[in-house]
């Protein structure tokens, strides 16, 4: 039976083409109206060495990247050895790999059974006879895989023959022919692979983008006209994005010094009446912890969105993890005040940055966008993002309230009305001093303890009218799972999978991590028999998180926490549902 | 560039607050000085940002009437560079002191005077870290005893102003707080130049350093000769490097394009005719082109 839903791992060295292969069938899929997922996996080499690209393209809805490959293209084994227990095939799985390699393979090893169809391909040879090059392997290739599993044939070509578009007429028609070989030796391979072979109906084109673009679209739909960072993987191409488009809105960016001066830029920008953004990951952020707690003090508006990478220190630069949560909600001295926001897909890296900016200029706030290298890395399509995503503005004083400007007035919900330089009358001097309402410092424990009681006031109603939060699964569950973040994917994933079945799994996924969504939260404790908390950090940051102002079920309360490294899988998640689901057999006598 | 329709007092320019300095420091020089310079620029206040970042000297942004940030510190011109690359039209100056400008925030200055940051940054130098009570600072002479050179001070100081220079500021000047007339004159000029002016004002602390610096310094500062040509980069480095005294003056002064200029220009390549893409129009970019 045909699939509709097909994963396909390319491995290769530096000049094999795997990730080209991975980009047009990414581009094939999203011109078909396909759900694509892609992601690409390197060595450490800066340049060269092992490369891996996986997409995911299907006809239904997909959610994260698929647990195992159907389909592995192999150019040379000694490559894939780079990527074990990171790409796994599934056991019936159809593994096609370069014909003059004779390494000797141990199927178990990659997680093929029995019944996994092995095919030699002279990717090479093929290359060399039509094309006149071996650059032409990956062309080969997907003339290969487009005519054996029904990839979009024709968007293929038409991508190939973009890309060659502005070289020589030769080199187009070298690539033609052997894209033509490929899918000619498909035709005369003898193995049946029909049952692989991908059914939709083609669609309208989608978008295919990664969270980083989205989340620097995202901050110039919300008006950000100034943007100041430091180059760090994985974050650095929401610099590179706009770098490109913030001047074409008029804006501009500096690429700064070290974090540091990013966040001070940050700061100052924003205190000058200008929308202001840095994005970083985990070593950036420590870097930029004193600065936060000056955006606090001083309420200033302030943007980082925080890309996670595996650490501590430099840690696992290129891999995902989620244990940047403390360092989120707690770094920097005294009490400081943020928000804290999960985008839990790359949709969502777009709505969450414009939700920081919205929150970061209404409550004068710093807000932190935590997303991670799993979301931020993967391009995946998405139907034209909601446009209509309403955009804030910071309270500026009315003529009457400049006659005696107090900058940090206390009002019922904490926020002030600010004014910017170039506003008439509205001077006046900040600090990361304690002030009073004039902006004058103080070391007077009275004023403190007003001031900060205002700052931490505002948390309140951003609780109440920023309260993203996602819930799978049925009302009444004997399981439910809380999770954040790209964990998301497969966790939605393996519950609508479970549900299908009848089985009774519910999840809860907030986007706003602080201040938490405790009301909701404790609704849907209530609702369910068992709980568990499924996280990616080591010393298990988020349940630990939740302990600090919440009672959890006792006793029907599990945890499953691993390091990053590794994406999540549907199976995980899966096999903690089959594990706990037996002991919620009796509903639980006291709830919350 | 019309006519200012208001003329300013130096004293329109205070705030209600009392600096915090202690009797006979030097900074007050240097706030008066700022006051005259930018009396007699006629800056309108709302139109003008000072920051600074933590130390005595840091206090002053607290004492004008434009809008003033006393940030953390080593940060004032992190903060200053996100002020004046995002708003251009602003006139932006940084104050600090030695211990701010030279030690924590040390990195901020090469990148500042690097791309011609168009702000104005006074250094107030005593050779001293005075908020935290006198520790060793990376401009107190070697030798010096204080609270945290017991045996005296194992380093060498660094130069500021020959720093600067090196690392590319248009306008390099010493002054003396103790001149106020001299001082006022190199602050207006620092802040009407286009570019990065950077100013090392000599300003002895009174607590920390006793009389002694203050007589020493006078004793060592010279002014510049009257036919010095501040255009040749090789002589004002050369000043820089005499140790008997100390000279002051505009030693150093530039044009060439600010990073401001710079990025303008970007704006320009990338809007081709100031049309600016909506949000769809810039989503179109990731639809795949086939």
């Amino acid at each position: 039976m045909p699939r509709s839903d097909l994963s396909i791992a390319m491995v290769g060295s530096g000049g094999d083409g795997v990730v080209t292969m991975g980009d047009m069938i990414a581009q094939a899929g999203a011109r078909d109206g396909l759900n694509v997922i892609k992601v690409e996996a390197y060595g450490p080499q800066i340049r060269g060495g092992e490369s891996s690209t996986t997409v995911r393209v299907a006809a239904n809805d997909i959610y994260a990247q698929a647990d195992h490959v159907d389909i592995l293209v192999v150019f040379n084994w000694k490559d894939f050895a780079r990527f074990k227990g990171e790409i796994t095939v599934a056991p019936d799985a159809i593994i096609l790999s370069e014909a003059k390699d004779e390494t000797e393979v141990d199927g178990a090893d990659l997680g093929a059974g029995p019944n996994a169809t092995w095919i030699k391909v002279p990717f090479i040879d093929l290359a060399k006879e039509s094309a006149g090059t071996t650059l032409a392997k990956n062309i080969v290739t997907l003339g290969l895989l487009s005519e054996l599993f029904n990839l979009p044939q024709k968007p293929l070509k038409r991508a190939i023959e973009k890309k060659f578009s502005k070289k020589k007429a030769e080199v187009l028609e070298a690539n033609i022919k052997g894209f033509t070989a490929g899918i000619d030796f498909a035709k005369t391979l003898g193995e049946d692979v029909g049952d692989r072979r991908l059914e939709y109906t083609p669609g309208e084109p989608r978008l295919l983008m990664s969270g980083n673009e989205a989340a620097a679209v995202g901050a110039i739909h919300a008006g950000c006209r100034f943007f100041a960072g430091y180059p760090i993987t994985p974050s650095s191409e929401v610099l590179h994005f706009l770098s490109e488009w913030l001047p074409k809105a008029g804006g501009s960016v500096v690429q700064t010094e070290d974090e540091l001066a990013a966040i001070g830029a940050v700061i100052g920008g924003s205190f000058a009446g200008v929308k202001s953004m840095t994005a970083t990951s985990g070593p950036g952020l420590a870097l930029m912890t004193e600065m936060l707690g000056l955006a606090a003090m001083a309420e200033v508006p302030a943007v980082i969105f925080d890309v996670q990478r595996g650490g501590p220190s430099t840690g696992l630069p290129t891999k995902s993890e989620q244990s940047d949560l403390w360092q989120a909600l707690y770094g920097s001295h005294g009490d400081a005040p943020r928000v804290v926001l999960a985008p839990a897909d790359v949709e969502d890296c777009f709505h969450s940055t414009v939700d920081a900016f919205n929150i970061a200029e209404e409550y004068q706030i710093p807000v932190i966008v935590l997303s991670d290298q799993n979301i931020a890395q993967r391009r995946e399509t998405l139907s034209m993002l909601t446009l209509d995503h309403e955009v804030k503005e910071r309270l500026a004083p009315t003529a009457e309230q400049l006659e005696d400007y107090k900058r940090y007035e206390i009002t019922p919900n904490g926020v002030s009305p600010m004014t910017w330089p170039g506003i008439k009358g509205g001077q006046y001097q900040t600090n990361g001093l304690e002030h009073d309402e004039y902006g004058r410092p103080t070391s007077m424990h009275l004023v403190h303890e007003k001031m900060n009681e205002k700052r931490y006031r505002k948390l309140r109603p951003i609780r109440d009218d920023y309260h993203f939060i996602r819930q799978y699964g049925p009302d009444d569950a004997d399981l439910g799972i809380l999770c954040w973040g790209s964990s998301k994917g497969p966790v939605k994933e393996a519950v609508l999978k479970a549900n299908a079945r009848g089985v009774k799994v519910a999840a809860f996924v907030p986007q706003v991590l602080y201040p938490f969504p405790k009301h909701e939260f404790e609704e849907f404790l209530r609702r369910i028999k068992e709980f568990i908390v499924i996280e990616l950090s080591f010393s298990a940051q988020f349940y630990k998180y939740l302990r600090t102002f919440l009672e959890l079920p006792e006793g029907h309360t599990h945890i499953f926490k691993r390091s990053g490294g590794k994406n999540l899988t549907v199976a995980e998640v899966e096999e903690q549902i089959a594990a706990i689901l037996p002991r919620a057999a009796t509903k639980r006598e006291v709830l919350v | 560039m019309s006519a200012p329709e208001v003329t300013y007092k130096p004293g329109d320019f205070k705030t209600d607050l009392k600096p915090v300095w202690c009797p006979g420091c030097g900074d007050f020089g240097v706030l008066n000085a700022l006051y005259r310079a930018m009396a007699s620029l006629s800056l309108e206040p709302w139109n003008t940002v000072i920051l600074s970042g933590i130390g005595c000297s840091s206090r002053l942004p607290g004492y004008v009437a434009t809008y003033g940030f006393n940030s953390v510190h080593g940060r004032a011109l992190a903060l200053a560079t996100g002020v004046k690359v995002a708003r251009p039209d602003l006139t932006v100056i940084a104050v600090g002191g030695d211990g701010d400008g030279m030690a924590i925030g040390g990195n901020h200055l090469m990148h500042s005077c690097r791309r011609n940051l168009d702000v104005t940054y006074i250094l107030m130098d005593n050779e001293i870290y005075g908020l935290t009570k006198g520790q060793t600072a990376p401009t107190t002479p070697t030798g010096d005893k204080t609270k945290s050179s017991y045996w005296g001070n194992p380093e060498p100081a660094v130069d500021p102003v020959e720093l600067a220079i090196s690392t590319g500021a248009t306008f390099v000047a010493r002054g003396f707080s103790g001149d106020l007339k001299n001082l006022t004159a190199m602050i207006q000029r620092g802040i009407e130049h286009r570019g990065f002016s950077f100013i090392n004002v000599m300003s002895p602390c009174v607590t920390w350093r006793g009389d002694s610096q203050y007589q020493l310094l006078k004793a060592k500062l010279q002014e510049l000769p009257e036919d010095y040509d501040p255009t040749n980069r090789a002589s004002a480095v050369k000043y820089t490097r005499e140790t008997d005294v100390l000279t002051t003056g505009v030693l150093y002064e530039a044009g060439g394009p600010t990073i401001g200029d710079r990025v303008e220009h970007i704006r320009m390549m990338a809007q081709e005719g100031g049309k600016v893409p909506t949000t769809r129009e810039i989503l179109e970019r990731f639809m795949p082109s086939m």
